[in-house]
């Protein structure tokens, strides 16, 4: 299990992250979502040693991760920059991470490597953004660590290589319960790979459920009543347990609630709708809406 | 620990390093792989030639090369220090080296380890061919005369391990400082730049701040490379290359015994080479050691997001901005303050706002740049304050020193070394004794003689902009209060006296191997109490006596002086003559007599001086006129009146006591040394009034001259201004007319001294540029001279004489 514990980073006067608590179970692919600047990134780097905690804990399997060679060596990270590989090529690059992980495992790198097919021989600067990201994640499953950290891991692939490479993470996941935890702002790749997801803004954690239940507990409502000389306000609608978004559109109402079903039509059900249909929401809908009620909106800029 | 570290250890990784900088690395390798051999190959190449008349000029240059390429490599550490840690300025890198499960002590060894393989491996490459080629080279070496192989190679291959384990360790040691200076660096810009200016300022500031004290003290720093040795890497370079030049190893023999001796500008002290150069290595050991650890100790603190940041550890931009204030003050020695200022706050500011990136909170800029000058002024503050941490003052105690060597500056350039505890004794005393009368006076000033400053009839008050309160010996002018005609400026009585104008050089061996340097200055009455010392060891009367058998033995077999050309000559048939041409002084009179060196002469100059020597008493020392001198290019050799074996040797060789016409023969218009009378016809003299005739209150002729001189002991006491002066047309052009034409001038001729010593003032006659001085007996004489030939001032001085008596 991944943990973070109250964990604060600051990089100079700027929190990145604001007494964070998150718990990533083991075998789970998890998906970190947020606005930019939000913490994703620096999440990633504190699980992987890169960073040290200014308060806090973070924890592998119970191991605090920053200068711990037997923790590091659970973890594989991949960031969103290929720059730092160009001087090897694809056997350099695996010879040389092969030293630092014991699991290594070259067999699973042949299969990995004859399913994509890149140049061995041929130094990773020759290599497409793309091509180098096929390479690092490769490597990075090879490995064998128990946990795989993915920042930005699909920008640069082809749509194919894209299923190729969730492919071979599924596989992973499968054969041997690896946790893979994802950043992206790609909301539909997480939506895709993940079955649970945090979102993040500004260093906090708005919440963190399991894509399932979360899409269950968010509801677009499209609604008309009865009283159509009456103009209903958000605050008639108490009842609803949280509201992220209303509005009006001539008798239609458009409102986004979190909460049960039943819960939400049994709030409705005084006001006496004519119309009230449950439609579920997409992830990206649930980001922008859970955004916009913390001035995270779209319509500043309009 | 050490166990779980070294199995984590991945020593691939290290060559990782060295691969991600082969380009480098390669061109490192070559120019380092290059120098060994040229170096070496140019020095065996001497060896082979050096009696032919094949020798291979191009040698000079193949060693041009190899110094070159030498140092180019060595510098090139730099380099591989930035590149090894190439963490701390690529963001890219930072990512991909952090996450790899390693801690940071291991991180950082592997980059220490790997860069430091990179630049190291070349170097050990080039010894070894270096070994390879004196191996090949050594059966080639024909010895001649007395040599054996091992004495002529054996220099070089003393020279050769003494150099390679020595720039290896020095190479350790700027590579180290390199990395600790990248690892304090955010940024590439700031790496390079830290680095270059770092390296250049820690012996450049030393150096600067080290002259300045030599300049104003009486600490000695012409061994300066020896103490820059311990400051820097490249201190230690120019360490390394005096050594090479101390070593008289590499340096082609016909380049050191010329160029490189007058670089040295003093003989060759190889009993003193070892023991510095293994303190320099311990030194430079420990200060790798320590730099190392601090490195280690901040990397593992820096954390991975502060790459990017001009300075990680801010600490090193402000060494670095503190040094170079300093040098420029130090340079510029805070004589002009607004320039000064500007310089150094134009310098500042520029480097402020590169490291700021702009002009942001530049009012901390400027608290920052005055808290700087403000540091450094109060570091030389309390450097001036303490007498530079005591050092000036201070001299180890007899019992903990070895041996001490005297050196005179001036002639003759004697230098003695003395093992004898009491003459240590005596000689540390000594210099105790000179410090303490540099006292400190109730305005915090210091004088050199406490006496003569109590006895000064003006009270002093020394003038903060123009007296140095560094140094004591020039504590004037000074302001006169309360003092007769207290409107001017006054002089010290006795100027010359108080000035201190002798210097010599005291050279401490402690028996811990430490070498103290001093070079006091001392007026001639303590030069007296310094010969007096000397003359009680018998090491002194031998080495005079040795070094007067050595010269004249040389002279009198023609032979050549240097190394090289003894060499060179060394097979060639040499006529060694029978006689020699020996030539005595007094003034500018001269005789030479041929002596025959059959019969033993030389042996019984020497010792008849050496008797002579023993047996003078201490008032003949401070009394004796002169007879005549020996004289040779470095040495000068006095034979006083009190020397009766000597002159009575002399006597028997034909040489007699100079005459009046002898010893004014320079009078003579005839004489090719007289340009003065030859040209003009004239006869310029010039008469200095005794300074108690002098003081503004008494009629002194002209009041815009000022007042020296009174004391005069066996010393060059100089002065600037006299009382009269007039030139006296020659009509004949033999001094014998001089009588005759001019009686009262032959007169105070004849009883003018070269040498005197008097409690009493004394006139002073200046004849054609030559000072001689004039017994108070023979008063009547110069006012004889003055009042008949109206002299300028004639009147005045009458004036007084009838006032007075």
């Amino acid at each position: 299990m991944m943990t973070l514990k109250d964990t604060v980073k600051r990089f100079d006067d700027f929190t990145a992250l604001d007494g964070v608590n998150l718990e990533i179970p083991k075998g789970t692919a998890f998906g970190l979502l947020g606005s930019n600047g939000a913490g994703k990134s620096t999440i990633l780097r504190l699980f992987s040693g890169i960073y040290a905690p200014e308060s806090g804990q973070v924890l592998i399997n119970g191991e605090s991760v920053y200068d711990n060679v037997s923790a590091k060596q659970k973890v594989f990270f991949i960031n969103d920059e290929t720059i730092q590989f160009s001087s090897f090529n694809l056997t350099e690059l695996k010879n040389f991470y092969k030293q630092f992980y014991p699991n290594f495992s070259e067999e699973l790198f042949e299969r990995l490597e004859n399913a994509i097919q890149l140049p061995r021989k041929k130094k990773l600067s020759a290599f497409s953004k793309g091509m180098k990201r096929q390479a690092i994640v490769i490597i990075g499953i090879a490995c064998c660590t128990p946990y795989l950290l993915l920042d930005e891991a699909f920008d640069g692939l082809d749509p194919t290589m894209r299923i190729i490479v969730k492919r071979m993470l599924v596989d992973a996941m499968c054969e041997r319960e690896l946790t893979v935890v994802i950043s992206s702002h790609n909301l539909k790749e997480i939506n895709e790979m993940c079955d649970t997801a945090a979102l993040l803004h500004q260093g906090k954690i708005i919440f963190n459920r399991q894509l399932d239940s979360l899409k269950g507990t968010v509801h677009k409502i499209q609604a008309a009543f009865a009283d159509t000389q009456r103009e209903f306000t958000k605050e008639d609608f108490k009842e609803i347990p949280e509201i992220l978004h209303f509005s009006r559109t001539q008798s239609i109402y458009h409102i986004i609630a979190k909460g049960e079903e039943a819960d939400i039509r049994a709030a409705l059900e005084p006001f006496h709708p004519i119309v009230a249909d449950m439609i579920p929401l997409t992830l990206e809908e649930i980001f922008i809406y859970e955004l916009e009620v913390l001035g995270y909106d779209s319509q500043v800029f309009a | 620990m050490t166990v779980r570290f070294l199995h984590n250890f991945p020593a691939r990784n290290m060559l990782r390093v060295v691969w991600q900088n082969r380009k480098m690395a390669l061109v490192m390798s070559i120019l380092m792989i290059l120098s060994g051999p040229l170096i070496i190959g140019a020095r065996m190449n001497e060896l082979l030639y050096r009696n032919s008349i094949n020798y291979n000029d191009a040698s000079e240059l193949y060693l041009l090369i190899g110094a070159v390429c030498l140092v180019a490599a060595v510098l090139m550490g730099m380099f591989c220090a930035i590149c090894s840690f190439t963490e701390t300025h690529k963001k890219a890198r930072v990512d991909m080296l952090y996450s790899l499960p390693l801690t940071g002590t291991q991180r950082f060894f592997t980059d220490y380890l790997g860069g430091a393989f990179m630049y190291i491996l070349p170097y050990l490459i080039t010894v070894i061919l270096g070994w390879i080629i004196i191996g090949i080279g050594c059966p080639f070496i024909n010895p001649i005369r007395d040599e054996t192989l091992w004495s002529v190679v054996g220099e070089t291959v003393r020279f050769y391990a003494m150099g390679s384990v020595g720039l290896f360790v020095l190479m350790l040691f700027y590579y180290t400082l390199s990395v600790l200076i990248t690892v304090c660096c955010g940024t590439l810009f700031e790496s390079i730049c830290t680095n270059i200016l770092l390296n250049g300022l820690i012996p450049g500031t030393a150096a600067a701040f080290l002259f300045l004290i030599d300049n104003h003290t009486d600490m000695s720093f012409d061994y300066l490379w020896h103490i820059l040795g311990f400051f820097s890497p490249v201190g230690g370079l120019i360490y390394c290359a005096y050594l090479i030049v101390e070593n008289n190893a590499v340096v082609p023999a016909y380049l050191r015994d010329s160029y490189w001796d007058t670089l040295r500008g003093q003989e060759i002290q190889s009993h003193n080479l070892m023991p510095n150069y293994f303190r320099w290595i311990l030194v430079t050991v420990l200060l790798t050691i320590i730099l190392l650890t601090a490195a280690w100790r901040l990397y593992i603190r820096r954390k991975a997001e502060h790459v990017g940041k001009p300075f990680v550890y801010v600490g090193v931009y402000y060494l670095t901005i503190t040094l170079l204030i300093m040098l420029l003050l130090c340079l510029l020695e805070l004589e002009i303050i607004g320039p000064v200022l500007l310089i150094t706050s134009i310098v500042y500011f520029v480097c402020e706002v590169i490291r700021k990136r702009g002009f942001k909170r530049f009012w901390l800029s400027v608290v920052s740049y005055v808290v700087t000058v403000v540091m450094t002024v109060g570091f030389f503050w309390f450097t001036g304050i303490t007498g530079c941490f005591g050092r000036i003052s201070y001299v180890p105690a007899a019992a903990n020193i070895k041996s001490v060597k005297v050196e005179f500056l001036q002639k003759p350039r004697m230098h003695l070394e003395f093992n004898d505890p009491a003459v240590i004794s005596k000689l540390v005393e000594f210099h105790k004794t000179i410090i303490s009368r540099a006292k400190t006076d109730s305005d915090g000033c210091r004088v050199l003689n406490q006496k003569l400053h109590d006895d000064f009839p003006y009270e002093v008050h020394y003038n903060a902009n123009t007296y140095d309160t560094e140094n004591p010996y020039y504590a004037f002018p000074v302001h006169v209060g309360s003092a007769p005609d207290s409107s001017q400026t006054a002089y010290h009585s006795d100027y010359n006296y108080f000035t201190a104008p002798f210097q010599f050089r005291l050279t401490y061996y402690t028996k811990t191997g430490t070498v103290i340097y001093r070079e006091p200055r001392c007026n001639a009455d303590e030069m007296c109490e310094l010969e007096n010392i000397l003359r009680s060891s018998d090491l002194f009367r031998q080495t005079v006596v040795s070094n007067l058998n050595h010269l004249m033995k040389l002279e009198l077999n023609n032979e050549f002086n240097t190394q090289y050309n003894t060499l060179v000559k060394s097979n060639s048939s040499k006529t060694k003559s029978n006689t020699l041409q020996f030539t005595i002084h007094n003034g500018t009179a001269v005789q030479t007599r041929t002596i025959s060196a059959k019969d033993d002469n030389i042996e019984k100059l020497c010792n008849a001086y050496a008797h002579d020597l023993e047996r003078m008493s201490e008032e003949e020392r401070m009394t004796a006129p002169l007879y005549c001198s020996f004289e040779t290019t470095d040495s000068l050799y006095k034979v006083y009146e009190s020397y009766t074996e000597t002159i009575s040797l002399l006597e028997t060789w034909g040489f007699h006591r100079f005459s009046v016409p002898e010893r004014y023969s320079f009078i003579d218009a005839k004489n090719p040394n007289n340009a003065v009378a030859e040209n003009n016809n004239l006869l310029a003299i010039r008469i200095y009034a005794p300074e108690q005739w002098s003081t503004d209150s008494l009629k002194y002729p002209n009041s815009s001259l000022s007042q020296y001189n009174n004391t005069y002991v066996k010393g060059d006491t100089q002065s600037l201004h006299y009382a009269y002066e007039d030139q006296i047309p020659l009509f004949e052009y033999n001094p014998l007319s001089l009588k005759a034409y001019y009686p009262e001038l032959y007169a105070l001729l004849d009883a003018a001294q070269k040498e005197y010593i008097s409690e009493a003032p004394c006139y002073c006659i200046f004849v054609n540029g030559v000072r001689y001085i004039v017994p108070p007996a023979h008063n009547d004489l110069v006012t004889a001279v003055v009042s008949k030939h109206n002299f300028y001032g004639a009147n005045h001085l009458n004036e007084y004489f009838e006032a007075e008596y």
